[in-house]
């Protein structure tokens, strides 16, 4: 009897516009012996859920989306009871980089790393390497 | 914390024909307390030995509870305990210690036990129901007169609890069934004899289950109870140490003018490390991986078998 | 807030400053010490909690039960260490607290949300000195999950929270070097149920505050450019972190205080070991270091007061 591995099995998300990116992949994979599932987004937070919480011990979750609503599903996986590193995310190279104004928490999206001000507080801020993955900035 | 209490044999119950339960108690100290799935270490004529808790650790106020199965060895711990042991007793105890925790961002706990393996989980589901949480039990036994607790566990968690009372072969079977259908966030634990421990664990290894969701209650030595002399070439300083039996490396090598940071002392820091290039060295440390032991040691605590080299930074 | 002499951890033992894990057993295991600036240090995290209270407060709901288990232990702690100041009763499942130095109580039912109108490592903060960090002991690592943080050396609690170790200390230099941050993780990983280990940390810092978070950084940061030859012995502390690190048996995670204690360089040289001590270490920081601790701006006047003192005294290295 032949048993699919869990850790080779990945419940892929993905938007509309990443779809042929992420079915490109898929193909890779499956000749890599991994078995996917590919969800196309939006889909509503019930139905993730549900579907995470049904995926086998061991399995992986991608996610192919712009940053809000991969966000979401990151979210939901984590509490489905994924580890932070079973969890994907595509990281496109032309989306802004999130700054966390370390004066009043807000997250600014700007495309340098020079120095900026904060569209919150005004405050002027040279930006560190120091990332969290709470706060995906 | 002390290093160990002296408590009182308050009540002795006979569980099952082989089957006994102990409740210690103090009545002049206050007893620490424990997580479910911690054990305590009772200093027996016959050395130290290990019994896991069974006291729900939210309800405890200053008691240790044990339940021992006696193995039959006239020489065993488990004997002394059935045989020599008596309510009003005193023995003397360690302090609890936990290898076996509950790993409470679990979104579902999966127990497997066999015999009297079931110790450490009867702590942890009286645990996980007083805080609401989602669990099972899968408990392989010879025989409903073997099995502790029968009745309470059917009143309790009647919607939890699955016995494995037949024949071996459809033991397996049923025990593959449900190990492949589990889902993420959950956890799975074992307890029991080797053999049933390492299937369950193959078997998760073989569904590509990782490592970190399977967790295994396996009491290991905590000290050497006879260290015994060893020699050391310290191979970069191009000098040979005699390690004798009551002191550790690190002393030794103190005092023989090479010093290397040191912090914990037990074992479980790592500051100590010092790199292994020949002989045999018994680790007692819980700090370093399988792979690191192969050519590293930890001086304050683990030693060397007759004659070893290792080298200083 | 300065403390008396007598009760500042120095931290240096050796002359120069090297990354180790510097631990030691505490035995018995306290997680909260007392010192004479109690009601002092007390008033101003309370007034920082009220302005701040977002700042100074976070938590994760899977922090719960280790935060009730928190507040239990703390004020065991007291009432058991400091009868005279303290008093904590048990009554079934309802507890009361009693600080007579506030002249105030806490009544709670264990484990019972309705019964208490704080989070309760939020009312355990309001009765120590320390700020208390809840690091959950995950199957993945561990991870900052719940804070009360009034006295913060340069970073901020919203930041960090939800973070993995590791993360946390990316901007410390040369952490990650042999893997250093890994083994310290896997140390506090194997720390035994109620045991409580002790580190000292040290930093410099410009006039005697406390509350140097990241977040007000603009209004504390710029003093560094302030030192002149003249008032660095005023002007600089000498910043002392007490971090224990203790595991909670009930829920396995790890509960970890910090009591910060700042001693002025006029003070600190009094003593002929620590000022000796102080300038070597000080002399053989590197670069790197130096600006993480954030004494490269006034590395020069603060060394020249050093020497200046030490020949004064007519002591030689």
């Amino acid at each position: 009897m032949t048993e699919f591995q869990n850790n080779k099995r990945i419940l892929i998300f993905s938007d509309q516009s990443y779809l042929l990116q992420a079915n490109e992949k898929v193909r890779e994979l499956t000749e890599e012996g991994y078995q996917c599932e590919v969800v196309s987004m939006p889909v509503s937070s019930n139905k993730a859920e549900q579907l995470l919480a049904q995926q086998p011990l061991g399995s992986l979750v991608w996610i192919y989306s712009e940053e809000d609503s991969a966000q979401a599903i990151e979210y939901a996986a984590r509490n489905a009871g994924f580890s932070k590193n079973e969890i994907w995310i595509n990281k496109s190279s032309e989306q802004n980089t999130r700054i966390f104004c370390s004066q009043c928490h807000h997250i600014n999206e700007i495309s340098s790393a020079e120095m900026f001000e904060c569209e919150r507080c005004h405050i002027k801020l040279d930006p560190s390497n120091h990332y969290s993955i709470y706060h995906k900035s | 914390m002390e290093d160990f209490y002296e408590v009182k044999v308050q009540e002795i119950k006979q569980l099952t024909p082989t089957i006994k339960s102990f409740t210690f108690i103090s009545e002049n100290t206050e007893l620490p307390s424990f997580g479910a799935g911690s054990h305590i270490t009772l200093h027996l004529p016959m050395g130290m030995r290990q019994y896991s808790l069974i006291n729900n650790p939210l309800d405890m106020i200053n008691e240790y509870e044990i339940a021992v199965k006696k193995t039959g060895h006239l020489e065993s711990g488990s004997t002394y305990l059935h045989e020599d042991i008596y309510e009003g007793d005193v023995v003397k105890v360690s302090p609890p210690d936990n290898y076996f925790p509950l790993q409470m961002e679990g979104k579902h706990h999966v127990f497997f036990a066999a015999g009297i393996g079931i110790t450490p989980f009867w702590s942890m589901m009286s645990y996980l129901r007083s805080l609401g949480e989602s669990f099972e039990l899968h408990y392989a036994v010879s025989g409903q007169d073997a099995c502790p607790f029968y009745n309470e566990m059917n009143e309790r968690y009647a919607n939890q609890v699955t016995y494995y009372l037949m024949d071996r072969d459809s033991k397996t079977k049923k025990l593959k069934e449900r190990l492949r259908e589990l889902k993420v966030g959950t956890h799975v634990y074992i307890c029991g004899p080797q053999s049933y421990m390492d299937f369950i664990v193959t078997y998760c290894r073989e569904l590509g289950y990782p490592k970190k969701y399977i967790h295994e209650e396996r009491f290991k030595a905590r000290k050497l109870e006879h260290p015994t002399r060893f020699k050391v070439t310290i191979v970069n300083e191009k000098k040979t140490i005699q390690v004798n039996s009551n002191q550790s490396l690190l002393e030794a090598l103190h005092d023989a003018g090479i010093t290397i940071p040191s912090a914990c002392r037990q074992g479980i820091c790592g500051s100590c490390e010092v790199k292994v290039c020949n002989g045999e060295v018994l680790h007692n440390d819980t700090f370093l991986t399988a792979n690191e032991k192969t050519d590293k040691m930890l001086t304050c605590v683990s030693r060397g078998k007759g004659h070893i080299s290792i080298a200083v930074e | 807030m300065s403390v008396k002499a007598e009760q500042f951890p120095f931290p240096f033992t050796e002359d120069r400053y090297a990354y180790s894990n510097n631990s030691s057993l505490q035995k018995p295991a306290r997680s909260v010490t007392m010192t004479d600036r109690y009601l002092e240090e007390i008033q101003l995290k309370r007034e920082l909690l009220q302005a701040n209270h977002q700042r100074c407060f976070r938590s994760l709901p899977l922090s719960l039960e280790s935060q009730w288990e928190a507040m239990r232990r703390i004020f065991n702690e007291l009432a058991e260490n400091e009868p005279e100041h303290f008093s904590f009763e048990k009554r079934g499942n309802e507890y009361r607290f009693q600080n007579l130095l506030l002249g105030e109580e806490e009544r709670f039912k264990y484990r019972d949300l309705s019964s208490i109108e704080r989070q309760p490592l939020d009312i355990a903060g309001r009765h120590v000195q320390e700020d208390l960090i809840i690091m959950g002991d995950r199957h993945d690592g561990l991870f900052l999950e719940a804070g009360q943080l009034c006295f913060p050396s340069n970073w901020s609690l919203t930041f960090v929270l939800g973070m993995d170790f590791k993360s946390i200390h990316t901007p410390v230099p040369g952490i990650t070097h042999k893997d250093f941050i890994g083994k310290v993780e896997r140390f506090i990983s194997r720390i035994r149920q109620n045991e409580a280990w002790e580190r000292k940390n040290w930093s410099m810092t410009i006039s005697n505050k406390l509350d140097t978070p990241l977040e007000t950084y603009a209004n504390w940061g710029k003093l560094r450019l302030q030192v002149t030859d003249e008032n660095v012995g005023e002007l600089v502390h000498l910043r002392v972190e007490v971090q224990r690190l203790l595991r909670l048996p009930l829920t396995n995670d790890i509960l970890f205080t910090i009591h910060t204690y700042l001693l002025s360089l006029n003070d600190l040289i009094r003593n002929d070991l620590w000022l000796k001590r102080l300038y070597t270490t000080i002399q053989f920081l590197s670069d790197d270091i130096a600006e993480y601790k954030g004494i490269a701006l006034y590395k020069n006047e603060l060394m020249q007061f050093l020497e200046k003192t030490l020949s004064e005294k007519g002591i030689s290295l």
